[in-house]
Formats: C-alpha cells, structure tokens, sequence
C-alpha cells in the first residue's frame, strides 16, 4: 500500500500519514511504499522514511522511488542505511530516474544527469558505502552499516523495456508502474525483464508493479471522479487537456470485488508485488482493502 | 530554566541494541526535559540527521525537537524541504541550530567546498530555507517547494558558533543562540555570560526581539560510567574530536564536560540559572539510556 503523500489534504489533518502506515502495517499489506518529488506539498522522502520505520513493525517499506540524482550519492547511502537501521532491515529502495524536469532545477541538480546510465552510476557508490568501501581520500567510512547484507535490495522505477535493459545489470527487480492496467503490457515487460536478467548471469528479477486505484464503497461511488481529481493535482507539470484525455483509462476505478479480482489476474502474471496508490487521503480504503484481501 | 537533552548519535554503542535511539526519545520525551537535541556526522556510523529527525518526530510526542546541523553540507532548499517535513510530522514541534561544523572529512565525503565553511555562507543557507518555508517559487516550477511549516514563518532558527564576530552577525537571521561551552565551570560560565549580554545587545541594535539564550555541554554521570566518569569523555573526546592533534585531544578529555554524581551535576546545572539562560542542553557521551532517568529524577529537583 503506498501512503497517500501526493494527496492535496495530506496536511489539513494531523497524523494521516501514520494513521495509513500504522494500518498498512496491521496487514496484511506485505509493504508501505512512497515516492518522490520536490517542487510538490509531498513530505520529504528520506524524512518520512525515519518517521514510517517508527510507525511500522512489520510490512517492508519500499522507495517507488527515490531519484537519486536529486541527492548527493554518499550522503543518499547514508539516509537510506539509516532507515534501514531504523527499520530492522525492512527496506527495499525504488530508484529511478525521474520525469519531471522541475524537481531537478528546484534542487539545483544537473539536468545533464537525468539518464539511465547515471543511475546505474550512483547505485554502485551507494552500494560502494554500504559495503563500507572508503569514498575519498582523507575521508572515513561513511556509516552506519546497513543492517541487510550489502544493503537494501535496490528495485529499478520502470515504465517501459529500455530502463529494463539497462537496469539488468545492477537491479534486484522492477518496481514498475502500470497506467492503463493492461496486463498483456506488464506481462510483456516482465518477460523482457525475466530474459534481461538471465542474460546477465543473474539471479530472477523481483516483479513489483503499482496503479492508482479508487473504490465505490469510499468515494459516494465517485471513484473515477476522485481519480481524476488526483491527477489533476498529481500531475501538476503536464497540460490540463492531457491528464483529462488520460484520465478515463488510467488507473483502477471499481468496487472492492473488482479490485481484488484484478489482483488476482496480476498475480497469475508472476507478479511477486502490486503496489496500490492511493488517490484520496481516507485511511478508510486500506481498511476496506484490507478485510477484502483477509476474505479472500 | 528548562532542561535539553541530546540523544547519543556520535557515542560508541549506539547501534547497540539497535532500538537505543528509540529508547532514549521516549525516555526523554516523558520529561522533564524541554527539548531533544539531534546532531551528527556524515563521516562515521551517525545516523543520517534527516532520517532520524523523522523518526524523532514519530517516536515522540511532546518534547522540542532541535535539529544541529551544518547547512553547507546540504542543498538549502532540500534541507528545507526535510526540516519542514519534520515540523509538520511533529505538529510544529521542530527548531533548528544552525552552525559550521570544523570537521574537514563531513565536507570531504560529499564533496562539499570547503571554502563554504564560513558565517556569511550561514546565513546564505538560512535566508534561502525562510524564502522555502514562506513558499516562495525559488525555480520556475508549477508548485513551489513544500510542505508549508506549521508556523508561516517556520521553525525557530538558532545560530551555534563561535566569537563575537559570529555571535554580532546571527542578529540577522537568528531567532537565537545556542552556545557549546566547553564545561560548567567559572570561566566557562564568565565567558558564556560575556556572550549572551553580547546577543542581547546585537539582537536589541537590529531592532529584533530578545534573543533565545541556550547552550550545551558534555557529561558523564558516576552511576552509569563503569570505567568513571572522566574515563567515559576521555575516551568519548579521543573518538569525536579525532581529527584534532593528539595534544589538544588529551587535553579536553582531561577538561571538557561535566564528570561526576547526578548531585554534583544539579549544582553545576544551578550555577547557570544566574546567567538569564533559556536553556541548558546535555550532551552525552555514552549510550546508556539509564542516564535519561537519573537525570530526568535531578531535573525534576532542580526544575521543582
């Protein structure tokens, strides 16, 4: 379950945000998971990821994703080996290169860098630091170690077949996202995923994937309303005209039983994870989710 | 005059269980404590200053959380995005000291210049986070950089340095001081009490209201040091002041802090009561979250 930090009222209120992890954590969500953004009302990811490894015991929690161009490597490694320590052990880091042009410029990142082979780059040094490899000359170990052997498993943010290629090299799995819900499409890039990865020589990549879902029974039976509510928001860098032409088909808009019977048909496709994001702030829909996910 | 206590993030051992950090926040956060500091290193094993501050917020409930941090080492406006992160996970609960960390490899490691370590860089960094925090578009994006802080003019700043000259320029852009002496004694207390008549008079020439008037020490407690207390921040400074030579190192373990009984420790707290301070923060120098209680039992003596 991703907790819903892009969500225009997440402030209005206090404790949203804890009240999701908390219940998230209650199961049977299998991990709390949370992306990034800058120039947004979002709350800081490396932050929250302190804040989220309090609140939980339990459920993995998952980076969907962290940009690491926006960061400094080094110190990125040490924030993400803290919520690890934090945490148990229980985090997996999402990294991916990032759309949105803005979030670079507002951190006075290069945009030179926003690129598949950088990210593979700065995997490695982070990978580098956890293993408590020197940075520099005249500099200590950057610490703490984390508490996973070699780090958290590091997922590539994919939406299409070139991130995939170029990912096969350093990536434990995908942490995609799928738009229009088409299974034919995930079950495609899992396959070039799966063959990439054995092409490499490496173990058989985790399949993780996400979509944006509403329900009737939270949204006054207003769910593709309260999706396209939130991309409007949500996508705030994109034309008005666009996110309205994608709004009636990205996403999952539907009943309880409609979802569950959708992830049931991800799961036939080897999916090992689905990621739902929230499109309202109601903490009602994890539970709804939840005793759904128990019934069945 | 309230009582602040730092958790122990550059001690041995404090991983060690690995829930320690936890065990002292919410051991601090039942007071008397006023306030939690949280400080830091990049080199070594410290946590990261912004994932713990998270955690921090989450764990309590109560206290004021202080985050010490040198601004150089970060981009402003993400350090001012995390930090009003934090505020708003404490519900307002947040205010940040501001210093320039002496230690050359935190720079090194993130292949900061080192020539930004200086006032005027400083107060550059805390000008930019106010503009982030008001919500100014600093870049041409659609949204400007947030979450809001709780208040519209964001957490308390304080500045920690050194000097006169230091002390004079924070009137800018401070809200504050918070002042690390190097241990409760008299000259210390005289020097202190040189700085904060300064502050009050820099603040008053800048037409800004009464400055926050805190500083810090060391200590180590009789009860909970197995080798004595002096031991225990010998062997803390021979650790944290590494960089340092060793002459200089020897000689403010020998020194530096305070080292003794908790009943010793409220008379040296009671010395600073004369001075007009806000507040007196402690600095531990082993990870043994059984000196949160012990303290936390003089304090309420000495808090009445």
């Amino acid at each position: 379950m991703t907790l819903p930090v892009m969500e225009p009222d997440l402030w209005a209120a206090d404790g949203v945000l804890e009240a999701w992890a908390r219940a998230s954590d209650e199961g049977p969500f299998s991990s709390v998971c949370f992306g990034e953004r800058m120039a947004f009302d979002n709350p800081e990811t490396l932050t929250l990821l302190g804040a989220v490894a309090a609140w939980t015991r339990r459920v993995r929690i998952v980076t969907t994703v962290v940009v690491p161009q926006l960061h400094d490597p080094v110190l990125l490694a040490k924030s993400l080996a803290t919520g690890d320590r934090l945490s148990g052990g229980r985090l997996t880091v999402g990294l991916g290169v990032g759309g949105r042009v803005e979030d670079y410029r507002a951190v006075g990142a290069d945009l030179g860098t926003q690129r598949m082979r950088e990210l593979g780059d700065r995997a490695a040094v982070m990978r580098r630091v956890w293993r408590g490899e020197r940075v520099g000359e005249d500099v200590g170990r950057v610490g703490p170690p984390p508490v996973q052997e070699g780090g958290p498993e590091l997922f590539v943010g994919t939406t299409g077949p070139r991130t995939i290629r170029y990912a096969a090299g350093w990536a434990d799995g995908l942490a995609g996202v799928s738009l229009d819900l088409s299974l034919e499409r995930v079950g495609e890039l899992f396959d070039i995923a799966r063959k990439a990865w054995a092409e490499e020589g490496r173990p058989a990549p985790r399949l993780t994937t996400s979509f944006w879902f509403a329900l009737e029974e939270t949204s006054g039976g207003r769910a593709r309303e309260q999706v396209h509510r939130h991309l409007r928001h949500y996508l705030s860098w994109l034309p008005g005209d666009l996110v309205d032409a994608m709004a009636p088909t990205t996403g999952f808009a539907g009943t309880v039983p409609e979802l569950v019977d959708l992830l049931r048909r991800f799961e036939d496709l080897g999916t090992d994870e689905v990621q739902l994001i929230p499109t309202g702030s109601d903490v009602e829909q994890v539970h709804r989710v939840a005793e759904a996910l128990h019934g069945g | 005059m309230k009582l602040g206590m730092s958790l122990p993030v550059t001690v041995d051992g404090l991983w060690d269980p690995l829930d320690t950090l936890e065990q002292w926040a919410r051991a601090i956060d039942e007071g008397p404590f006023a306030s939690t500091t949280i400080g830091g290193r990049v080199a070594g094993d410290s946590p990261d200053i912004g994932a713990l501050l998270g955690a921090v917020a989450a764990w309590t409930s109560r206290v004021e959380i202080v985050a010490a941090i040198t601004p150089q080492l970060y981009d402003a406006v993400l350090l001012a995005k995390s930090l009003a992160t934090v505020d708003r996970l404490s519900q307002g609960r947040l205010t940040v000291a501001l210093g320039v960390s002496a230690r050359d490899d935190d720079y090194r490691a993130l292949g900061v210049d080192l020539r930004t370590q200086n006032v005027h860089q400083l107060a550059d960094r805390a000008r930019t986070m106010r503009w982030v925090w008001r919500g100014d578009h600093l870049t041409d994006t659609v949204r400007p950089v947030g979450p809001r802080p709780v208040r519209d003019s964001g957490p308390l700043l304080l500045m920690s340095l050194f000097g006169p000259h230091a002390v004079r320029s924070g009137a800018a852009w401070a809200d504050g001081v918070q002042h690390v002496i190097e241990s409760p004694d008299e000259p210390c207390l005289a020097e202190l009490a040189e700085i904060f008549d300064l502050a009050r008079a820099s603040w008053a020439d800048a037409g800004r209201p009464a400055p926050q008037l805190r500083t810090s020490f060391w200590f180590a407690l009789d009860e909970t040091a197995p080798a004595g207390a002096r031991q225990q921040i010998e062997d803390h400074v021979r650790d944290y002041v590494d960089w340092a030579n060793p002459g200089y190192v020897e000689e403010t373990g020998r020194v530096a802090g305070y080292a003794g009984d908790a009943a010793g420790l409220v008379d040296a707290l009671r010395r600073f009561e004369d001075l007009g301070v806000d507040e007196v923060n402690l600095i531990p120098t082993s990870a043994d979250p059984a000196q949160v209680g012990i303290v936390a039992e003089i304090a309420g003596k000495l808090l009445g």
